[in-house]
């Protein structure tokens, strides 16, 4: 198998305003191999993946694709040269068919000679596209907006492996899928490997991307690093360059320590909701508790049953404090009494993307803020600036639009507002999703200053080193059941956990 | 499920609407309301509003907001007549579909090239049509013979709401242009990035939108043989009937087919409207009606769900205690 230069990036420099996001960069990428590409969140290699793909101009700089000049003027003609992406956050068409997603914008290929698109030939054309990437049971003529999650994910797969590319450009993608939408997705990559094809694989988890890499290009702060070949390296070495300083060990709690007071702050019992059967627990003061599973197993909504927001067919949530007790039944009893509740998804429900950071972040303690009926705008101002500063949000100023930050530094606006409301008890769903490295280290050292303190954390993961490596207990969930408890301790490994997942 | 027995029970989904209304009303009035004599002037009636709203249908999917239809009927009518008197029969066909296709590209125009939102491009547009009208030779109506108004009797009435019924459901069902009509109004960024250009996508709906209205302008005057201008937004009740067929057919799309259920939803609003004569409702309350049907309609489908989630939980909650 040839292992030629497939496409050269040379001196490839683009800014965004005053911001550098990417400086002089230049590499090869080559035929037959999966290329991690890999950094922290403004790292450069989005916008990297985004030049290549033709949805960003270069400043400076120029490519190669075979030898001969590239450059694409927008994503439909990167598509024509072949080379496609599958992003984070993209989605399908609702109200359309499977068909119809998979062709999009391409149906002109199905135009008979009257104008008129024959869609027995699309659906049967779908159905062979579907059965080569091994997920025959969706079905071409289903509507989207009637498939789980997952399936719509691999719908978007399916259009982009249609075009038959040479360079597929993946963009955290697998964070958005679960074990079986990755195995597709794994299998796809190997496939075009295979086939003396190019994939670039863009994630966060390290892990994922040495085990599934044979190369990895590292970025740090709108520079190209270095490549690494996997075999000759070991996943700190690449920690250390991504940050350019040793991070070590202290990655998660160092401690085995598993403390908490025997004082219950949030309970619920006997919740039957949605998948949920039955589900009780009890959350002290001081405690980190994990939930981990499958992501569809309930942790999800039994995150937000605590939080009021789905109402439970029987069964009842209690939050105690300073010796009252009050039964959540609406986010807003929640609020009142100092629950802070994280979402998994953060673009759609954690965050009022239009707003500046100072909205999201003095949104929940408005109650706080008036005096009288009016709201000061020193008084907003100096919260959010408090909570901004306190996180480390790296922004312009407070009145930014939160919708161009990084994904970690959404992150941030959205634990600054709870903090900022002085919650007691936290619930975060999948707090550290789609973030880099360093921010990542950030939210795991103040869920250890938060347990310190005093406060609660309900954990909510589909990532067991961090559950493994954050919570003094671990309650592990399957079919919306409790399977079992764990405490904190060196004999809690990942395989013993995931026996019960599964 | 056979393909026979698929469609059946879609077609009996979809026709449960207009039967139920229909059999309210026949219980009231069982004399006057229905008789089969009734139900075929229903039916023509029914027939220049499924035209309006099968032209809406495009720009309802797209999410474009359009007020202007009734006006550019009552206008395309007015020059459909004027040319009837000067020069006869086929220059009013003519006449008819040719205003239909400038007044198509008019609104297409506005509101691409203006980029203001689709209520504000029309409502503005629908003022000025109305007003045009009001001072188009001399302000004062214009009538046809009754043989000139063949196109609004049947049989012609129904083939020519026939072909145009089947000209939309090719275009809407199966051409590049229906699938990206669907595609941008679901999602109009993820088409972008496919490749599709809304603008053009809108452009070209607002333009056989156009062209639908007028032959509905040229299908109206012949059916009343008469008109006269509108002013004051007048023209608007007409522009909600058909809005209101085409809520119908979104409501009913997930048995019938949206250029189906058109034809449907504009059979409903007539019974009803025919009904409530029926039963001596006054011309005011009639609007009422309408529009209290009209929020009630578009409504239903948000309680509906919420009815919906709170059995569920009360069934759940049984089960477990059982």
């Amino acid at each position: 198998m040839s292992h030629e230069t497939v496409l050269s990036v040379k001196g490839i420099t683009k800014l965004f305003a005053s911001t550098r996001a990417l400086v002089d960069v230049t590499l090869d990428f080559k035929a037959g191999e999966v290329r991690g590409l890999i950094g922290e969140n403004g790292s450069g290699k989005s916008t990297l993946s985004n030049v290549i793909s033709g949805q960003l101009h270069p400043d400076d700089g120029t490519m190669e694709l075979h030898g001969k000049p590239y450059k694409p003027a927008n994503n439909v003609d990167a598509k024509n040269h072949k080379i496609c992406m599958i992003v984070q956050e993209m989605g399908t068409i609702d109200g359309m068919t499977v068909a119809a997603n998979i062709f999009l914008g391409k149906e002109d290929i199905f135009q008979n000679k009257a104008g008129l698109l024959d869609t027995k030939r699309m659906n049967s054309e779908a159905a062979r596209i579907l059965k080569e990437i091994g997920v025959d049971y969706i079905k071409p003529e289903a509507l989207v907006n009637k498939m789980p999650f997952e399936d719509r994910k691999i719908v978007e797969m399916a259009r982009a492996m249609y075009l038959e590319p040479e360079i597929l450009i993946v963009d955290e993608t697998t964070t958005a899928l679960s074990q079986k939408g990755r195995d597709i997705l794994y299998d796809i990559m190997a496939k075009m490997k295979e086939q003396n094809k190019t994939v670039i694989f863009i994630s966060h988890d390290l892990d994922e991307v040495m085990s599934k890499c044979d190369s990895i290009s590292v970025m740090r702060d709108g520079s190209y690093v270095d490549t690494l070949q996997v075999k000759d390296c070991t996943p700190s070495q690449i920690r250390q360059l991504m940050v350019g300083r040793e991070i070590g060990d202290e990655y998660y709690r160092a401690d085995y320590n598993h403390e908490y007071s025997d004082e219950v702050v949030l309970e619920c019992e006997n919740i039957n909701a949605g998948i949920l059967k039955d589900i009780s627990l009890q959350l002290h003061k001081g405690e980190i508790l994990g939930l981990a599973g499958l992501t569809d197993c309930g942790i999800h909504e039994l995150g937000k049953v605590l939080f009021g927001l789905i109402t439970p067919a029987t069964g009842s949530v209690h939050v105690h404090r300073d010796g009252h007790t009050a039964e959540i039944k609406k986010p807003i009893t929640a609020i009142h009494n100092k629950v802070g509740y994280v979402s998994k998804n953060r673009d759609q429900e954690a965050l009022m993307l239009l707003s500046s950071i100072q909205d999201n972040i003095s949104l929940p303690s408005l109650d706080m803020l008036k005096k009288g009926f009016i709201i000061f705008p020193k008084s907003e101002k100096e919260l959010a600036l408090k909570g901004a500063d306190q996180m480390q949000i790296k922004m312009r100023g407070i009145d930014q639009t939160v919708m161009y930050l990084s994904g970690g530094n959404k992150q941030k606006v959205v634990l600054a507002k709870w903090i900022g409301n002085g919650s007691e008890i936290l619930i975060l769903d999948c707090p550290t999703r789609g973030i880099d490295v360093g921010v990542k280290a950030a939210i795991y050292r103040l869920m250890e200053k938060l347990k310190a303190e005093g406060k609660s954390i309900l954990m909510i993961s589909e990532e067991l080193p961090e559950v493994i490596g954050m919570s003094d207990r671990i309650l592990v969930l399957k079919d919306g059941e409790i399977q079992k408890e764990f405490m904190r301790g060196p004999e809690v490994t990942e395989s013993v956990i995931i026996e019960y997942m599964i | 499920m056979g393909k026979t027995k698929k469609y059946a029970v879609s077609a009996l989904k979809g026709l449960a609407l207009p039967v139920v209304v229909y059999l309210i009303f026949k219980l009231i009035r069982p004399a006057t309301f229905g008789t089969p004599e009734a139900l075929y002037i229903i039916a023509q009636q029914a027939m220049m509003v499924t035209i309006m709203s099968l032209g809406m249908c495009c720009n309802m999917t797209i999410g474009i907001w359009d007020f202007s239809p009734g006006s550019i009927v009552t206008m395309v009518g007015l020059i459909c007549g004027y040319y009837f008197n000067q020069y006869g029969f086929w220059a009013m066909v003519a006449a008819g579909i040719l205003s239909g296709i400038l007044f198509g590209l008019i609104n297409a125009t506005a509101y691409t090239v203006l980029r203001v939102p689709s209520v504000v491009v029309t409502v503005g547009l629908m003022l000025i049509y109305e007003s045009y009208g009001s001072v188009y030779k001399g302000g004062k109506g214009v009538s046809i013979t009754r043989e000139a108004g063949i196109l609004g009797q049947a049989p012609w009435i129904f083939l020519v709401t026939l072909v145009m019924l089947i000209i939309l459901y090719v275009i809407y069902n199966k051409t590049k242009f229906g699938f990206n009509v669907k595609a941008v109004g679901n999602n109009e960024l993820i088409a972008k990035t496919a490749g599709i250009n809304p603008r053009v996508v809108k452009f070209f709906s607002f333009f056989i939108a156009g062209c639908y209205f007028g032959i509905a302008g040229l299908v109206n005057l012949s059916y009343t043989t008469a008109l006269s201008p509108a002013k004051n937004m007048g023209t608007m009740s007409v522009t909600f009937d058909a809005m209101m067929a085409g809520f119908i057919a979104i409501y009913l799309s997930g048995a019938v087919n949206r250029v189906f259920g058109i034809v449907i939803g504009t059979f409903t609003m007539k019974l009803i409207s025919a009904g409530l004569v029926a039963i001596g409702v006054e011309a005011t309350w009639q609007k009422v009606f309408v529009g209290a049907f009209l929020l009630f309609f578009i409504g239903f489908t948000q309680i509906k769900a919420q009815v919906n989630e709170w059995m569920n939980r009360i069934k759940r909650a049984k089960q477990v205690k059982a």
